[in-house]
Order: C-alpha cells, then structure tokens, then sequence
C-alpha cells in the first residue's frame, strides 16, 4: 500500500504540469476575473496630520472649555466689584474692581490664546490649499498674535495703578480687532482649503469615470447615453465649484475687511461651491451604483 | 393354419426388413394403418414446426425493421461559459462614498470652531471716546 502511495506521489512529481493544468473554462474565468476596470493609478487624497495632533487638538479644546467657565465667572466677578465700587467708592472696594478687572481681562485673553491656537494648529496640518502663500502668511500672523497675547498677559498682571489698567485695555481694543481679523480669516481659509482638497479628490475620481463606461453601460446604447449625461452633469457642477473657488481666491481673500459680516457674506460664496460638490460626488456614487428600479408587479397576469 | 403362415411371415419379416407398405398392409392392415398415422403425425409437426420458424423468423425480420437503430450517444457539447460581466471599480465607489461623507461633515455652514463670546468690554472706567 505504502509502496502504490509512493508510486503516485512520484507520478504527480515528475509531471505537476498535468496536474495544474488550466482547462479552457478556468482560464476563461480567470480571464473574466481579471476584466474589473483598470483600477485607480491617482492615489487617494486625503489631509495629513502632524504627529500628534489629535492628542493636541483634544487637550486644547479640553482648555478651551475650561477657560471659557473661567471667563464667565471672572466676568461675573468684575460686573459686581465694579457695582460695588461704584456703590461704595471704598479704597478696599477700588482694589477689590481693579484686581476683578485684571482678572476678567486676563481670562479673556486666555481663551483668544487658546482659540488662536487650535485655528494655528489647524493651519499648520500638511493640506492641499487654495491660496498656499495666504495660509502661509496666516499662520505667521497666528504666531505673532500668540505673542502678543503673552505680552499683553504679561503685561496686566504687573499693572498696579488704575491708569495704567485703563490704557492697557483700552489698547487691547486694537488687539481685539486683530484678533477677529485674523480669526475669521483663519477660518475661512480652513474651510475654503477643506472644500479645496475635496474638489481635488473629485476631479481625481472623475478623470477615472470613462474607464468605468463599458462597466458601467455593459454596451447598451441608451445606458451610454445616462452616462454621458451624467459625467455632463458632473462637469457642470465642478465648473461651479470652480467658479467659486475663484471667485474667492480673487475677490474674497484680498477683502482686508475681515469682520463677522464679511464672513457671512464669504461663506454664503463658500456654501454654494459646497452644494455643487455635493451634488457631483452624488453624481458620481449614482453613476457607479446605479439602483436598479423595482419592477412594478403586473396585475394582468394574475 | 393362418396363425401359422403369420408366424412364420412375422418372422420371416423381422429378419427381412425391406418390407414395404403394401407389403405389411398385405400382412397387417391395423399396423398399416397405424404406420399410416404415425407418418402423418410426422408429417404435420414437421409442417407445424416449418411454420413456426417461419413465423419466428418473419417477426425478427419485422422486430429488426422496426426497432430503433443503435446509435452512438452524442457526447453534449459544454456550455461555453458566457463571459461574466466587467465590475465596476469598486475601490473608486468607495473613494466617492468617503468623499461625500467628508463634504458632509465639513458642511461650510455648520461651524464648530465659533469664536468665543468674549466681545464683551471689561472697563472699570468707561473709556472716553470722543
């Protein structure tokens, strides 16, 4: 038994060409296998991240939330030791308002810090952008008001006399302007560059598109037609995308007047690329999963 | 006397065997006739026989006229397997499925990086203006 074993194991061996052999249906099959669409030779984009950047970006907004409590409360304490001072207009009182003041600005300014900070951390993510020079430009413009900030900080805690208090935060003002300046625009440019690597992601699967056709259409003349609609209503929709990406780029991003309107104004011009994105990429999931119409059931022949 | 005579032709016969019919009819009409009978006897099976061959070889004749001729079985051709159809790129279904699931994510209009309600003035003193 052992010997006819051996025998046979021999035989397949010396001739493992005969056993592996393809017969026509296989290699029939395998060729069919092997007719799915050239697939995509464009990588997939997607936004990278410094090393650790969720860590980061969790704990700072864990300090965002804390700080904006903190700042709530230390304004609450301000309005009532300025009530009281202006009540009992007592020395201890006057020094009671003045350090609830330091307190209240203080706070403040820690949370603008804290906010330019996340803003500065997004901006600094390696992202496809609109305007590279701009985003550049903005996140030195965080960097500088970070330190003006710690200045400002600084500068509060070592004021003692109530004049010297009045002209720090009358200053501040001028900060605070840049601050919205350069916070608004921050975020615009995030949002403006997100919608700008998406638009590139969904330029890169439309240019794959045709090689889907025959896929797609399996060869039926009228489905050749859907799908030619269907890439015409795609393009037409990135041309908006584009026209508004433009449109900010040239118009919008040059508008110094960075205010909480023109931000509104900005974002209406940003919503509208949105939606034409939107509607593509449903364009797009459409033309490659087509959902098969339910067949309404014939109550004739029943 | 007779007995005698046929005795002695009885016997001269068994010892004589070209005795012919009318030979023994003429010594014996009974055993003529039975002779007679056994022929006839003979005769009609040969015949029946006769005819059941004949029979028997005209139902082959028509059972190998009517029977269905042996043919060699047709081996059936394999189904030549009908090339299956070309998938659609489904890694670039997905990138367009996660493309819409991040555009709806970072819709423009939600936002959640509001900037602080910090616009409030902080003045012990009123700042004066103008």
């Amino acid at each position: 038994m052992a010997v006819i074993t051996v025998v046979i194991l021999l035989i397949f061996k010396t001739y493992p060409a005969s056993a592996q052999e393809i017969t026509p249906s296989q290699s029939q099959t395998a060729s069919s296998a092997g007719q799915v669409a050239s697939k995509s030779a464009i990588p997939i984009i997607t936004p990278g991240h410094t090393p650790g950047y969720k860590k980061q970006k969790e704990e700072l907004l864990a300090t965002f939330k804390a700080q904006i409590i903190a700042y709530q409360k230390a304004y609450k304490e301000f309005v009532l030791a300025k009530k009281q001072y202006k009540k009992l207009q007592t020395i201890e009182s006057l020094n009671d308002a003045i350090e609830a003041t330091k307190q209240a600005a203080l706070r403040r300014n820690e949370v603008i810090g804290t906010y330019i900070e996340i803003l500065h951390l997004e901006l600094i993510q390696p992202q496809a952008s609109l305007d590279p020079a701009l985003r550049g430009q903005m996140i030195r413009a965080n960097e500088a008001l970070l330190d003006e900030l710690k200045q400002f900080h600084q500068q509060i805690e070592s004021i003692v006399s109530r004049d010297d208090l009045y002209q720090a935060l009358f200053k501040y003002e001028d900060l605070f302007r840049k601050v919205n300046y350069i916070a608004y625009k921050s975020r615009f440019i995030l949002k403006v560059d997100r919608l700008y690597q998406s638009t590139l992601e969904l330029k890169a699967i439309r240019k794959e598109l045709p090689n889907q056709k025959e896929a797609i259409t399996q060869g039926d003349k009228l489905s050749e037609l859907k799908f030619q609609r269907g890439l015409d209503e795609i393009d037409k929709q990135i041309s908006i995308v584009d026209t508004s990406l433009k449109k900010i780029k040239t118009e919008i991003f040059p508008n110094e007047k960075t205010s909480a309107d023109w931000y509104k104004e900005s974002i209406k011009e940003l919503t509208k690329a949105y939606a034409a994105s939107l509607r593509a990429t449903n364009y797009v999931i459409e033309l490659l999963n087509p959902t098969k119409p339910t067949p309404t059931p014939n109550l004739l022949q029943r | 006397m007779f007995k005698k005579n046929l005795d002695n032709q009885t016997e001269f016969a068994s010892e004589a065997p070209f005795l012919t019919e009318p030979d023994l009819a003429e010594i014996d009409p009974e055993i003529a006739a039975k002779e007679a009978a056994r022929k006839k006897l003979i005769k009609k099976i040969v015949f029946i026989s006769g005819v059941i061959l004949v029979l028997l070889a005209v139902v082959m004749i028509v059972i190998s006229i009517f029977m269905p001729k042996h043919q060699p079985k047709k081996i059936a051709p394999t189904p030549t397997p009908k090339p299956t159809p070309i998938q659609v790129d489904q890694s670039l279904l997905g990138r367009a499925q996660a493309l819409k699931q991040e555009l709806e994510l970072n819709d423009p209009s939600d936002d959640v990086l509001y900037f602080p309600n910090v616009s409030r003035l902080i003045y012990l003193d009123e700042p004066k203006r103008y």
